[in-house]
């Protein structure tokens, strides 16, 4: 079953002040046309710069706001008419956490799974079982007000899914950690998912999605720009560049047998090295080795670098995340600020 | 429904295990009626005493204060829960809230009943420091009293909850609640009764529903508890507290949007 099934998604907030233009209150399109598909025990990424619409997206999703227009089902269940059905089968963490910081760690699990209808037996089992696993035990009796940003963090999630959601929404999960603290936080995440909670997270760091996440989609503009696993839109902004270290005298002679090699795009010299641009490594070392050897020309090193998602980013949007972040600072962050919109060429 | 009760007491016994870690706080809360009890009161013994208007014969008594006194204190110990609100909305307590499977009216509701119980205490603290100032009171007396406090909590306490969700900072709060809280103050007839005002300041205190509230709990503190206005005053509280609700359970909605 799809956990998440979006078809035109739309949210347009009234703006504040009329269109200087045409004099009508045109409002402000957050999320225009989302298209989504999340599958049952996938991690998904949600990428954007800040003000793409993914919290906004997100928030609709999680039935905190409602729709403009568009279809979508959530676990299953629709989102315009079964909210309290979704709200059961869902677990949300926000950007802001939402512990209270005067109790513990421990007292706001317990009080979490309460309200999810747990009675206080199951409610006190399930967060003793979260604190084991999420190595929560020297610090879940403190109050929260003491915690670091990592073990708020845990807290947090463990909050997320007290009480077994199918699927649990992360927003900007990691934001503000440490890369320590980022890297444990993932730990957990993946240990969730083996345990069969479908997770969606919104991320504006591409390593993150890139080492977490199955599939990820990104969004720019309030529009999706580009969906995929990292790998096909890694394949999709260009392939894979392999290099084999040669001797220098074997350089020109390794070219020839390479050069016209399925699966080579384009190929070229180094003084001491034969450079590919490939579709992908994978099929084309494995056949590109043999070749050289049979001819007895000795391979003294071999690296393949593939395209980052920072190269995606800036190939669907026309610009560097960080440039986006910067633009979305400077002009408030509103979503569809017009100009530029779609500027990528990406249709 | 069986939910929405244990959604409400889950959360009220938690917003009181939080309030009962600071008992600071709690005793912080009586210095005021404590002030107004004994540093205040025995001033008006001297305005009795001293002759004044025939109409004011009953202010030196303590009965006649006391009344004021507690409505003053369910406005000022319910007015201000709001900015806790603010921090919770600031912390995403609100919206995690939102996203569980407990009611918006739970969320409330285990707000309001825990300030609710806040106030019964004081209330109940006021009636005993008040009998060795010579109080006279009958147990009726004392709980329609309370039951009337109750109300006046249920209406202020979600009210400034939704002042609270609409302003989003503790610097916009202060001066709305200001805004608020003189002219209620003032045009209730708390500290002195309204029979000494002018024509128009009582003409104007009639649109005070505070102003019925204390008339109510004097008829009370006086034992006259079939005094029309006390009737009266139950009928407007309970009107009150439902528009109060429906407000800020409005309000809670389009917070979290």
């Amino acid at each position: 079953m799809d956990m998440i099934v979006t078809q035109g998604l739309c949210k347009t907030f009234k703006s504040k002040g009329k269109d200087k233009g045409t004099g009508k209150d045109a409002g402000v399109e957050a999320v225009r046309d989302v298209d989504l598909r999340v599958r049952e025990g996938e991690i998904y990424g949600f990428l954007g710069p800040n003000g793409a619409g993914k919290t906004t997206t997100m928030r609709m999703l999680t039935t905190l706001m409602a729709p403009t227009r568009g279809t979508a089902t959530v676990v299953g269940h629709d989102l315009f008419r079964e909210s309290r059905r979704i709200r059961q089968d869902i677990g949300y963490v926000s950007q802001k956490g939402g512990a209270y910081e005067y109790a513990s760690g421990y007292e706001n699990l317990v009080l979490q799974g309460r309200l999810y209808g747990l009675t206080r037996a199951e409610a006190r089992d399930k967060a003793d079982r979260i604190v084991l696993q999420f190595d929560m035990a020297d610090y879940a009796r403190r109050i929260v007000q003491t915690y670091s940003g990592g073990q708020r963090r845990h807290v947090d999630l463990g909050m997320g899914v007290m009480h077994d959601p199918k699927l649990l929404f992360l927003d900007e999960p990691t934001t503000g950690l440490d890369p320590h603290s980022r890297a444990r936080f993932w730990d957990v995440i993946r240990t969730l998912r083996r345990e069969g909670i479908t997770i969606f997270l919104t991320t504006h760091y591409l390593d993150e999605a890139d080492q977490l996440c199955d599939a990820l989609c990104i969004m720019d503009h309030g529009r999706v720009v580009a969906a995929g696993s990292p790998e096909e839109l890694k394949r999709e902004v260009s392939g894979d560049v392999v290099e084999i270290g040669l001797d220098p005298a074997n350089v020109a002679q390794a070219a020839g047998l390479l050069e016209g090699m399925g699966g080579v795009c384009s190929l070229e010299t180094t003084e001491n090295s034969v450079k590919l641009l490939v579709e992908s490594g994978e099929t084309v070392l494995p056949a590109a080795l043999p070749r050289l050897v049979q001819a007895g020309i000795a391979v003294a090193r071999v690296e393949m670098k593939r395209p980052t998602l920072d190269e995606v980013f800036q190939k669907v949007t026309g610009r560097a995340l960080t440039e986006a972040e910067i633009e979305a600072a400077a002009g408030g962050g509103g979503a569809g600020s017009g100009a530029g919109s779609g500027g990528g060429g990406w249709t | 429904m069986k939910k929405a009760v244990v959604d409400t007491w889950v959360q009220y016994l938690h917003y009181m295990k939080i309030e009962l870690r600071s008992p600071f706080w709690i005793l912080a809360s009586l210095f005021q009626p404590v002030c107004y009890l004994y540093l205040f009161a025995p001033l008006l013994k001297n305005v009795s005493d001293t002759g004044g208007a025939s109409a004011a014969g009953s202010i030196g008594s303590i009965n006649s204060f006391a009344p004021g006194l507690l409505v003053m204190i369910a406005l000022f110990g319910t007015l201000f829960v709001g900015y806790g609100m603010i921090d919770y909305l600031r912390s995403g307590i609100i919206e995690r809230l939102r996203v569980t499977t407990a009611s918006r009216l739970s969320l409330l509701l285990g707000l309001v009943l825990r300030d609710v119980t806040t106030l019964l205490v004081q209330t109940a603290i006021v009636f005993v420091l008040s009998l060795p100032l010579g109080l006279v009171i009958t147990a009726p007396a004392v709980l329609l009293t309370a039951a009337l406090m109750v109300l006046v909590a249920l209406t202020i306490s979600p009210a400034s909850y939704a002042i609270a969700l609409i302003a989003r900072s503790e610097d916009a709060m202060g001066p709305i609640l200001n805004f608020f809280s003189q002219p209620l103050l003032l045009l209730s007839g708390m500290l002195l009764p309204l029979t000494l005002a002018p024509l128009w300041l009582r003409t104007l205190s009639d649109a005070n529903p505070l102003k019925y509230v204390v008339d109510a709990s004097r008829a009370i503190f006086r034992g006259d508890l079939a005094d029309p206005a006390v009737w009266r005053s139950f009928a407007l509280m309970a009107v009150l507290v439902v528009v109060s609700f429906a407000w800020s359970l409005r309000q809670m909605r389009k917070a979290t949007e």
